[in-house]
């Protein structure tokens, strides 16, 4: 699964520790989604949709 | 998401004490698995003997389901503690937990299955006699301990990775 969390968290100008505090997840966690080595959970996938103001499926694709 | 109840973190030095501890006392003193020990060098089989149940007991080719029979409990109390120790390092807490820390704790779980099963098998065909008994006292805790160090593993490398 491919996922644009890096862009966005450009777009927002907010670094990996800034948006993991806002998810309520740890750097760790953030990094791994990033580099595709972790699929989050729905309800995580739906509140980094919300902290980026956009839809689920703007951030992550098939 | 849900995820299995964990005990706080602390319980994680508790365990590494204990575990260290139990590790100490059966290298220093092997026998220690079978009883009749010491612990830290005394000899102190009498202020450990004690009346507990036993299933399965035969005396004088007389066999009974559940009997009363005295025993050096010392030997007894280091596996468990051993056990507590080692349950104590692989389900307490780590600081950060999330989902994602849950997922490299299942995995982790599932490779020290696969681990541990080798080793056991390994054990079988390579240990015999009085040594093989020591290789299952082992695999009281084989697990524990090869999920314990494979989690620890896989935490550090995720950590150097978002480090780098």
């Amino acid at each position: 699964m491919k996922n644009h969390i890096k862009v966005e968290r450009a777009k927002k100008n907010i670094t990996q520790a800034k948006l993991a505090e806002l998810a309520g997840v740890s750097r760790q966690t953030i990094n791994a989604i990033e580099l595709g080595k972790y699929v989050p959970s729905t309800s995580l996938a739906l509140t980094l949709a919300k902290i980026f103001g956009c839809k689920v499926e703007d951030i992550f694709e098939i | 998401m849900k995820t299995i109840k964990l005990l706080p973190r602390p319980f994680r030095i508790v365990g590494l004490i204990l575990v260290s501890f139990c590790i100490f006392q059966f290298v220093r003193d092997p026998e220690v698995v079978f009883g009749e020990t010491s612990i830290l060098g005394s000899k102190i089989e009498s202020n450990w003997k004690a009346k507990v149940p036993s299933l399965f007991v035969e005396e004088k080719g007389e066999f009974f389901f559940i009997k009363m029979i005295e025993n050096d409990i010392s030997n007894e109390i280091l596996l468990t503690l051993m056990l507590l120790g080692t349950y104590f390092i692989a389900f307490a807490k780590i600081k950060e937990e999330d989902e994602f820390s849950y997922q490299l704790r299942m995995e982790a779980m599932s490779q020290a299955h696969l681990w541990n099963g080798i080793l056991l098998l390994l054990a079988n065909w390579l240990f015999y006699d009085g040594i093989f008994l020591y290789a299952m006292i082992w695999g009281l805790f084989s697990f524990l301990l090869i999920f314990s160090f494979v989690f620890a593993l896989k935490l550090s490398n995720q950590r150097n990775l978002a480090e780098s």
